[in-house]
């Protein structure tokens, strides 16, 4: 690779400390993302993918959740050792995120205009001379709501779930943010309206040169939308790669149990595919791969020894026994 | 609560029992035992004077032993005979008064939420109209024209706190009698009062007793504040806030009078209240900001 | 919402009204009051001219009727024991009592917020356990007994304070803290659970997603909305607290409304009782209203 990453995940660890033991929520992931790039975080629910998130981003609960290990490296600095008032700076500013709930994540008791202004006075360095509320209607503007002028001046609840949604966004990139990580950011919308949100997020994406990270358990988004896709299984990732390969030439077997799984058109009478078994118990994790119990595909040595990942020349990679990746050695 | 049959209290406290409140508990039980044996443990008649022994402190305090553990008052009664005499009206007329106010309230509650029409405005708006003045006030008034005494004690307690339950209760049986089973019910045919005692009532009565839970404590506060202001029970019958009321005169010079009958009463309530937030985080935790 | 007003303000005067009534019947059921006015030997026509100068020989509900009236003229008629117009009197020392009233409302309001709040945020930790149980502890203590004990403690043993009367700021303190203590107990302990809520929510996880440090997460984003409950229980308790003040007052001999009550109570100086709870009611109605206009202020919501 030419350019170094924007963002450089290594080895992150994550875990949640339970009266029933540790739960290793996030363990030992590790993903790049270049300049402009757009990756989909895919996984069951409890897989691990917003707790990675919100490590990136230092979010998570006070209580019972830390980080314990691995580097998150933004702008050539490891993120998880700077100090708290350095790491405000970063929130908003050079990482934005967008929240699962559209309806939940604005404040019911300031208007809208308020709230993305607060971003203009919480990160002055944005500043570009004009005043905050033009500057806040220009990106009102920008997320395509209309008429702006009478918008801001309303509150969250006047708002429907689309356009609340489009106003986090708006909020995320009032900051000008390198990277953008969007959190489910359309499982609680109409399907239209997610669509027309993926649309936005995807130009604005564009336009703004951000990387993004979207975090969703639906294929079908992530193919639309990104171009590279990691996917996440019992907090660890399983298979990395470029969208389209992946997508057509899975290479390890739980991603392609999740594309089985996937309704196809015209395929109507047969019964849809289900993974067998249940995911893995996070607290007493099974010995060797983690997808073994449930896996097609399984051979005794999957149940001893862990699989390491495997990565050829394309940025392909999958921990599988099985998979046939051929191994480039740097 | 989505089945009929499992709204009694008692069921879903099952597991709970396991995990006793042991704190309140703590607090209660030795309050609940004066109460009900009273004079028949206390070391001293709690009315035997003795001008003699007056105004003595607390015995181990002087070297004396156990002898008046809590002191001696200006007629020389022993004061912990008097503290645990005490508990006797307290508990009378907070566990009473709460009782008649329950009573009352939840049939108000009952009622009005599932009749609605006229009984329900006469109701409520008289529950406007006494939520309209400050409970002590009221409790004043009533006792200042009433007269005093043990029964009318307990009336005024009854009166004062009943407002609550039939506010709860009402809001309460407003969205059950919307349930299905309610509504198919009287689809069937069943009758009003089958239906109130069969379908409603079980599904309302742990709003109930954690409302009458949470008032026990506020009840014996407003026991001890009117026999304070000398509108309590009368002697020979001993009360804590009457105890304390004429302790006033002594402040200076014998800090025993009040102080023991008072803490006596922190320790009721205390236990009453850490009670009933341990029984609404159990049963109703809707109830949290009320 | 001034229909709104309007239409809670009729409601208050309904209130009144029935407030009124339960005063009248009390009144009615507590004797005959020539008992009190008269000596014990007047002669049984004295007594009849005094019944009929009162009004007392017209049917009851025209008797209610009359009093009704003459309330609203803010006419309770004479104290038996001041000999000065019931109304006027308690009028006169209605200020003492609010100054009371505001100063310990203040207490409780800055210290139960601040004190629920820190608790909220150091959630789980040894200072929360406290907080909560000092909190739990200030909610079991008789208002009567607690100031009893800070007379005995501050004024009488360490002669810090005055131990009652009226006069200087300092005369005030005491009562007003022993006041204070159950209210701010209160509102701490619902503030806490309140900004908890609110504390789990997206919006204040977007908040600190924006890069909001944490004390303005909390004090501009979370306050206010928690704040919605704590705002009606604050009414509730500056309402009760007037209510309060009759024992306060009491113990700490402050000249004020609740003084009086207590003082016409036993004289059975009705006129003044009958004249004072019907103020004191109006006030009640009034802060009532006042809550629910703060409602619309706090949650945009809300429209009347």
């Amino acid at each position: 690779m030419q350019y170094d990453p924007v963002l450089s995940v290594r080895n992150l660890e994550t875990h949640c400390f339970t009266p029933k033991g540790v739960l290793k929520a996030v363990d030992g992931v590790s993903f790049d993302l270049h300049s402009g790039q757009s990756m989909g975080l895919v996984g069951e629910s409890g897989s691990g993918k917003s707790m990675v998130c919100n490590s990136i981003i230092r979010l998570l609960p006070r209580h019972g959740v830390r980080t314990v290990g691995g580097q998150v490296i933004f702008s050539g600095r490891d993120i998880l050792g700077i100090s708290e008032s350095e790491m405000r700076r970063v929130r908003g500013r050079e990482i934005g995120m967008i929240l699962q709930d559209p309806l939940m994540s604005l404040n019911p008791v300031f208007t809208v205009g308020n709230q993305v202004g607060e971003m203009y006075r919480l990160h002055p360095q944005a500043e570009d001379g004009r005043p905050i509320h033009q500057r806040v209607l220009d990106v009102l503007r920008k997320v395509a709501i209309p008429s702006p002028e009478q918008r801001a001046r309303q509150y969250p609840f006047q708002f429907s779930g689309g356009m609340r949604q489009r106003t986090v966004a708006a909020i995320a990139l009032a900051g000008r943010p390198k990277v953008l990580i969007a959190d489910e950011p359309t499982t609680s919308l109409d399907v239209t309206i997610q669509d027309q949100f993926l649309c936005l997020l995807k130009e604005l994406q564009e336009q703004e040169g951000m990387c993004l990270i979207l975090v969703t358990h639906d294929l079908g988004i992530v193919a639309e939308t990104c171009d590279n896709v990691a996917v996440m299984y019992a907090g660890r990732i399983v298979e990395v790669g470029p969208v389209r390969e992946v997508l057509m030439r899975p290479a390890h077997p739980y991603t392609e149990a999740l594309l089985r799984a996937i309704p196809k058109p015209g395929g109507r009478g047969t019964r849809l595919y289900q993974i067998d078994g249940e995911p893995p118990n996070l607290l007493d994790p099974p010995p060797g791969c983690p997808f073994q119990p449930r896996c097609a595909r399984a051979m005794p040595i999957c149940a001893r020894t862990t699989p390491p990942m495997k990565a050829d020349e394309n940025g392909r990679a999958a921990a599988c026994w099985a998979s046939d990746i051929e191994e480039v050695r740097a | 609560m989505n089945t009929v049959t499992n709204g009694l209290a008692w069921a879903r406290l099952g597991s709970g029992w396991r995990r006793l409140p042991i704190f309140p508990v703590i607090l209660l039980a030795p309050m609940v035992i004066f109460g009900i044996l009273g004079t028949h443990i206390a070391p001293y008649d709690p009315g035997a004077t003795n001008p003699v022994n007056a105004l003595k402190p607390p015995s181990w305090l002087i070297g004396e032993g156990f002898s008046h553990l809590f002191g001696t008052d200006y007629l020389g009664r022993d004061v912990f005979s008097r503290v645990i005499a005490g508990a006797r009206a307290s508990l009378t007329v907070s566990v009473v008064g709460v009782g008649i106010a329950g009573c009352v309230g939840i049939c108000a509650g009952l009622v009005s939420g599932y009749f609605g029409g006229w009984a329900e405005t006469i109701l409520m708006r008289l529950v406007d109209i006494q939520m309209s003045m400050p409970p002590i006030l009221l409790a004043l008034l009533l006792s200042a024209s009433l007269g005093t005494g043990l029964w009318m004690v307990i009336f005024v307690v009854a009166v004062v706190f009943w407002t609550n339950y039939a506010r709860v209760l009402r809001g309460e049986v407003l969205s059950v009698r919307q349930r299905d089973y309610v509504v198919m019910a009287r689809v069937l045919g069943c009758r009003s009062h089958t239906i109130l005692r069969r379908h409603i009532l079980p599904n309302v009565i742990d709003s109930a007793l954690v409302v009458a839970s949470l008032q026990l404590g506020a009840a014996v506060i407003l026991e001890a504040s009117l026999s304070f202001l000398g509108l309590g029970v009368q002697p020979p019958a001993i009360a804590w806030g009457k105890m304390i009321a004429e302790a006033k005169l002594y402040l200076a010079t014998a800090w025993w009078l009040p102080f023991f009958p008072g803490l006596a009463l922190v320790i009721t309530v205390l236990g009453a209240n850490m009670l009933g937030d341990w029984l609404r985080d159990r049963l109703d935790p809707k109830l949290r900001n009320s | 919402m001034l229909t709104f007003t309007l239409k809670r303000l009729a409601i208050g005067l309904l209130c009144l009204v029935g407030v009124s009534l339960i005063i009248f019947v009390a009144m009615r059921v507590s004797g005959d009051p020539t008992l009190l006015l008269l000596p014990d030997d007047a002669l049984p026509e004295d007594r009849h001219a005094m019944r009929v100068q009162l009004g007392l020989d017209l049917p009851v509900p025209v008797q209610f009727g009359v009093f009704l009236e003459n309330a609203f003229l803010g006419d309770f008629g004479n104290s038996i024991r001041w000999k000065m117009p019931a109304m006027s009197l308690v009028l006169s020392r209605l200020p003492a009592t609010l100054q009371l009233a505001a100063l310990a409302f203040l207490i409780a309001a800055v210290f139960g917020l601040l004190s629920g709040v820190a608790a909220a945020r150091l959630r789980g930790t040894v200072y929360d356990s406290l907080i909560r149980f000092v909190m739990t502890l200030g909610l079991a203590l008789p208002v009567f007994w607690i100031g009893l004990m800070l007379i005995m403690t501050v004024s009488v043993n360490m002669g810090l304070l005055p131990t009652s009367g009226r006069g200087t700021f300092w005369h005030m303190l005491l009562p007003a803290v022993t006041m204070a203590l159950n209210p701010a107990a209160a509102l701490s302990r619902l503030t806490r659970s309140s900004m908890l809520n609110v504390l789990g929510t997206d919006y204040i996880k977007l908040a600190r997603v924006k890069g909001n440090s944490d004390s303005r997460v909390v004090w501009k984003h979370g306050l206010r909305n928690a704040s919605i409950p704590v705002v009606t229980l604050a009414g509730i308790q500056l309402a009760n607290m007037i209510g309060n003040t009759v024992v306060v007052e009491t113990i700490f001999a402050w000249p004020g409304t609740g003084k009086l009550i207590i003082d016409a109570i036993l004289a059975r100086d009705f006129p003044v009782v009958q004249a004072a709870i019907c103020l004191i009611a109006a006030i009640y109605i009034g802060l009532n209203l006042l809550v629910d206009l703060l409602y619309g202020v706090l949650d945009p919501q809300i429209r009347y």
